[in-house]
C-alpha cells in the first residue's frame, strides 16, 4: 500500500512538473517550423499534408497524385508539362531531351539528351539515365505500377522485362546521347506516357528495392533531402540545375498526416502556408473574399460521375431508364454536398480542359427534370445504389434517393469505404445498379478516360473500371479507331464519342468536374501563384514568398 | 503460485490467437483485394496475376495467417519483419510501431498523469463535502466529462487556446528525443505541444474517476476502523491520510493501470485531431486504405499490451489477496 501511495505522489509531481515545463516553453519559444525570408525567391515553405501520407517518393513507385505534386519538383522526365498554366501547361515541352523524331510508322522514337543537367550530387544526366529509369520501373522485383500494360506494354520487350527474364527492356537503347524506343506497335498516346513520373532519369547504381528509396539523387529543380515515413519530408533546391523550369524557394518542409481542421488554423495563422491534403469542406465559403489573394480555386481533369450498370437483367440495361435517370438527378444539389467552390457541372464523360472535349449540353445541369425524366420512364422499381461512407458521399445519397423517388423509383442505398466500393462495383456480376464514382487521367489523353472506363473490350471477371459494364459493339470500334489517330483527328474522334456515347447510350450521369481548392497563409506571394493543369495542383516550384 | 502464473500466461496467448485470428479474418471477408495497390489501379488481370504470386497474396487466407504467425515467432515480436510490410507504402510495420508507440505513450502516460491530477482532489472533496456547491460544480463536470466527445473538446481547445490566444501550437508534435530536422523537440517543447491533448485526452476519464474516488472515500468514512481511529482521537489529517485515502484510493490505483491499457482506444481520437503521428492516427488510416499488414501490427502491439498488464494485475491480486490464489 505504501507503495501504491508512494506512485500516485510522485505521478502527481510528474504531473506538476510537466504543467511547469508547459508553461514555461509556451513562454519561450514558437511553434515548430519557421517562416521563409521575405522576397521572391529564397525561404522556406512549410506545406502540411493531411489526412494522408506520400505513398512513395521514389519515381518508380509513387502513383497518388498528391504525390506526383511533389515529385513533379525532383523528377527530370525526357519530355514534360511545364509550370504554366492552362493552355500552356497542358502541352508537352522538351526537358531532358529535345522533342523526339519519330519514324513515319510511328513506332521508333529517337530522343537526343541535352548536355548539361546533373544530379544534385555532381553526376552529369544521360541517354542512359533515362534508359535506367525505365528499366527500373519495368523490373518485376519493383512491382512497380508504372510496369501496368497501358503505359509502356507497346515497347519491343515489354512482356519480357515484366516475367523477369530480362533487366533490360531491349526496345530501349542507348547510344552517346540518343536513346531510342521502339514499338511494336504505333501508340499515339506514347509521348504522354513516357512523360509519366515512373520513367524519369535515375543516378547510376540506384537500388532495385520493391519497398522504395526514400532519398536519392535527383535532376530536377529539387532534391529530397529527407524523407521520414508518416512525419516530415524536407525537399531543397538542386544546386546543380541549370534547367529553365522555376525553382524560388530554397527548401519546402512538409509535415505529413495532419488533421484537415487543425492544419487550417495553422494556415490561418501563418504556422504553417499550405495544405496540400485540401481544406476542410464547411470552411471553404469562408474563404471567398481571399479569392485570387490567398485562396485559389482551379479546375482539374476529373469526372465525378454515377455508373449505370447496364449489365443484362439489371435496372439499367434499359437505355430508357438510363437517359431518365440523367434527366431526374439534380446535378446542382449532387455538386453543393461537396462545399463551396467545389466544382463544375457537367453531363458528360470528358472533362473540359481534355482534347477534344465539347460542351453538346444533352442534359439539364440547372437541375432535375421530372417531367421529362417520367416521360422515359414511367414504370418505377427498385434499385441498389453503391456510395462511399464518408463526408460528401452521405449527403448525395440522400439527394439520389429523393430525386429518383420523384420518378417513382425505390432505392437500397448501401455505403462503403473508397476501396470497399471499387472493389464490389468493380467485379463482374454484382448486384448493383448505380456506382458512385470518380475518374481522374494518369495522363493527359482522352483514350484515359473513354478506353479506360467505356470500352465493353476492357471488361474483366474482377479489378474493372467500366463499371457500367458498358460494352457496345459501336462504340468499342470506334474506341479502337480512335486509339491509333493522332493530333486533331484524334481529338475529335474523341470528342464525338463522349458526345455519342452520352446522348444516345446514357451509361453514366456524370455530374461535376471537381476543382482543386487552395488556401495558402499570408507570406505566400500570390503573384507566384500557377495551377500546373496536368498534375492538377498548385506548381510548387513556381510558388515564392512575399 | 507459479502454475498460477504459467496459467495465466497461456491464457494470454490463447487469447492472443484469438484475437489476431478474428481480426484476419474479418480483413479476408471485406471484399476488397489489396493487389490493386501494387499493381496500379488500370492493371490487367496479367499485371494482377504477377503482384499478387510475387506478395503471396493469391494464398488462402489460412496460409497467409499461418505465415503471419510464423513471422512472429521467427522473428520476434519486435524484429523488423515480423509484422510484414505497409500494403499501401511498403514500409516495414515494425519500425512503424516503434516510432509511433512512444508518441501514443506520450499522449496515455501524460493524459493518465493529467486525469488523476484533476480527479483525485476534486472526487476528495466532493466527498467531504457532499451535496456542497463543490460536490455539485464536480458533478457539472462530470456531465460535461462524459458527455463531451473528444474531437469536439480538441477543436475547441485548439481554436481557443492555440488559435485565438496563442498559448499553445495548433496541433503538431514535438519529439522529446531527436526531433527531425528543422523541427521544434526536447521536454519543453514536448510537454508544451502534449497539454491540450492531454487535457484532452484526461477529461473523460477524470469525471469517471472523480464519482468513483467520491463514492470509494464515502464508503471507507463510514468503516468501523475510521470510527475506531476518531474514536481514539487521532487527529482528522491522520485519519483521513492514513486510514481514509490509504484504503479508498486502492481499488483506484489498480483501475488506473487497466484504464491505461485500454487508453489506445480514446487515443485514436485525439492523435488525430491534434495531429500526433501515433499508433491511434495510424490505426484509423490503416482502415481507411485497407492496409491489413498495419491494422494487424496495431492489433498486435495493443493486444500485447493490454494482455501483458492484465497477466500482471492478474498476478499482484494473486500476491495481495491470499482468496484469489485459492479460486
Amino acid at each position: 500500500m505504501r507503495k501504491r501511495l508512494f506512485v500516485s505522489v510522485a505521478a502527481l509531481a510528474t504531473g506538476l512538473s510537466l504543467l511547469v515545463a508547459a508553461s514555461f516553453a509556451g513562454a519561450a519559444t514558437t511553434a515548430a517550423g519557421t517562416a521563409g525570408k521575405a522576397g521572391k525567391t529564397g525561404g522556406t515553405l512549410n506545406v502540411n499534408l493531411s489526412a494522408t501520407d506520400f505513398d512513395f517518393l521514389d519515381p518508380s513507385l509513387s502513383y497518388a497524385s498528391w504525390s506526383w505534386q511533389f515529385t513533379y519538383l525532383v523528377n527530370l522526365k525526357l519530355l514534360n508539362f511545364p509550370d504554366k498554366p492552362r493552355p500552356e501547361g497542358s502541352q508537352l515541352v522538351a526537358e531532358g531531351a529535345d522533342l523526339p523524331t519519330i519514324s513515319a510508322d510511328g513506332k521508333t522514337y529517337i530522343f537526343t539528351v541535352k548536355s548539361g543537367f546533373k544530379f544534385n550530387t555532381g553526376e552529369v544526366v544521360t541517354a542512359q539515365s533515362f534508359a535506367d529509369g525505365i528499366d527500373r520501373t519495368m523490373n518485376p522485383k519493383m512491382q512497380s505500377p508504372g510496369a501496368q500494360d497501358i503505359f509502356l506494354g507497346s515497347v519491343v520487350g515489354y512482356a519480357d522485362a515484366v516475367a523477369g527474364k530480362t533487366t533490360h527492356l531491349s526496345g530501349v537503347t542507348v547510344k552517346g546521347n540518343v536513346l531510342t524506343i521502339k514499338l511494336s506497335k504505333a501508340d499515339p498516346a506514347f509521348l504522354s506516357k513516357i512523360s509519366l513520373p515512373f520513367f524519369s532519369a535515375i543516378p547510376k547504381g540506384m537500388p532495385i528495392n520493391d519497398k522504395g528509396e526514400h532519398t536519392f539523387a535527383s535532376a530536377g529543380p529539387y532534391y529530397i533531402k529527407s524523407y521520414d515515413v508518416g512525419r516530415q519530408a524536407i525537399i531543397e533546391r538542386n544546386p546543380n540545375y541549370t534547367g529553365s523550369r522555376p525553382h524560388n524557394l530554397d527548401r519546402i518542409v512538409v509535415t505529413i498526416n495532419t488533421d484537415l481542421d487543425q492544419s487550417f488554423l495553422q494556415v490561418k495563422s501563418g504556422q504553417a502556408d499550405y495544405d496540400a491534403g485540401g481544406l476542410p469542406p464547411a470552411q471553404v465559403a469562408s474563404l471567398a473574399p481571399l479569392l485570387g489573394k490567398q485562396f485559389f480555386v482551379d479546375t482539374q481533369l476529373e469526372t465525378d460521375y454515377l455508373a449505370l450498370n447496364t449489365s443484362a437483367g439489371r435496372f439499367f440495361s434499359d437505355v430508357s431508364a438510363r437517359k431518365a435517370a440523367n434527366m431526374a438527378v439534380d446535378r446542382p444539389a449532387m455538386l453543393r454536398a461537396r462545399g463551396a467552390f467545389a466544382g463544375k457541372r457537367t453531363d458528360q464523360v470528358l472533362p473540359p480542359g481534355m482534347a477534344g472535349f465539347r460542351d453538346e449540353k444533352i442534359y439539364p445541369i440547372a437541375g432535375a427534370d421530372v417531367e421529362k425524366a417520367k416521360a422515359l420512364w414511367s414504370k418505377g422499381g427498385k434499385i441498389t445504389v453503391y456510395m462511399g461512407n464518408r463526408g460528401a458521399a452521405l449527403i448525395q445519397a440522400q439527394v439520389l434517393q429523393y430525386n429518383f423517388k420523384q420518378i417513382g423509383i425505390d432505392t437500397d442505398i448501401q455505403l462503403f469505404t473508397s476501396a470497399v466500393l471499387y472493389s464490389k462495383a468493380g467485379t463482374k456480376g454484382e448486384a448493383f445498379d448505380i456506382a458512385s464514382a470518380a475518374w481522374g487521367s494518369d495522363y493527359p489523353d482522352a483514350s484515359d478516360f473513354l478506353d479506360v472506363l467505356l470500352n465493353g473490350q476492357n471488361i474483366h471477371a474482377t479489378n474493372n473500371n467500366n463499371l457500367a459494364y458498358f460494352n457496345q459493339a459501336d462504340i468499342n470500334t470506334a474506341l479502337n479507331n480512335a486509339a491509333v489517330l493522332s493530333g486533331p483527328a484524334r481529338a475529335k474522334a474523341y470528342g464525338d464519342i463522349d458526345v455519342q456515347i452520352t446522348s444516345k447510350y446514357a451509361p453514366w450521369v456524370a455530374y461535376d468536374n471537381r476543382n482543386e481548392r487552395s488556401f495558402f497563409s499570408s507570406k505566400v506571394d500570390p503573384a507566384c501563384y500557377v495551377f500546373q493543369p496536368i498534375y492538377a495542383k498548385p506548381d510548387l516550384a513556381s510558388l515564392c514568398l512575399k | 503460485m507459479t502454475r498460477y502464473v504459467i496459467r495465466r500466461i497461456l491464457w494470454a496467448l490463447v487469447l492472443f490467437v484469438v484475437v489476431t485470428f478474428v481480426s484476419y479474418v474479418i480483413f479476408f471477408l471485406i471484399p476488397a483485394d489489396p493487389v490493386k495497390l501494387f499493381a496500379g489501379r488500370q492493371a490487367t488481370p496479367e499485371d494482377m496475376a504477377r503482384a499478387a504470386a510475387f506478395y503471396g497474396l493469391d494464398q488462402p487466407f489460412y496460409v497467409q495467417y499461418w505465415k503471419f504467425l510464423s513471422r512472429l515467432v521467427t522473428h520476434g515480436v519486435i524484429g523488423e519483419k515480423a509484422l510484414g510490410f505497409s500494403f499501401v507504402n511498403r514500409q516495414w510495420i515494425a519500425s512503424g510501431v516503434q516510432s509511433r508507440a512512444p508518441v501514443t505513450a506520450s499522449l496515455v502516460l501524460g493524459g493518465a498523469v493529467m486525469w488523476m491530477i484533476l480527479a483525485v482532489p476534486i472526487g476528495i472533496v466532493s466527498a467531504l463535502r457532499p451535496r456542497s456547491l463543490i460536490d455539485r460544480g464536480a458533478t457539472v463536470f462530470v456531465l460535461i466529462g462524459i458527455s463531451a466527445h473528444p474531437v469536439f473538446l480538441a477543436l475547441i481547445f485548439l481554436y481557443i487556446f492555440g488559435y485565438k490566444l496563442h498559448m499553445f501550437p495548433i496541433g503538431s508534435y514535438a519529439d522529446f528525443f531527436n526531433p527531425p530536422p528543422g523541427q521544434a523537440g526536447g521536454p519543453l517543447q514536448w510537454a508544451w505541444h502534449m497539454f491540450l491533448p492531454w487535457c484532452t485526452f484526461a477529461i473523460l476519464f477524470a469525471a469517471l474517476y472523480v464519482r468513483m474516488i467520491r463514492a470509494s472515500v464515502i464508503e471507507t468514512m463510514n468503516e468501523d476502523y475510521v470510527r475506531t481511529a476518531r474514536a481514539k482521537g487521532a487527529p482528522e489529517w491522520v485519519v483521513m491520510r492514513s486510514h481514509i485515502l490509504r484504503n479508498a484510493l486502492l481499488p483506484i490505483v489498480t483501475m488506473l493501470g487497466m484504464d491505461i491499457a485500454l487508453g489506445l482506444g480514446g487515443a485514436v481520437f485525439t492523435e488525430s485531431v491534434y495531429s500526433l503521428p501515433g499508433l491511434g492516427q495510424w490505426a484509423v488510416q490503416s482502415l481507411e486504405t485497407f492496409d491489413l499488414p498495419v491494422t494487424m501490427g496495431v492489433v498486435v502491439f495493443a493486444t500485447t499490451a493490454v494482455l501483458v498488464v492484465n497477466v500482471i494485475v492478474d498476478v499482484l491480486y494473486a500476491v495481495i489477496d491470499p482468496r484469489i490464489k485459492l479460486a
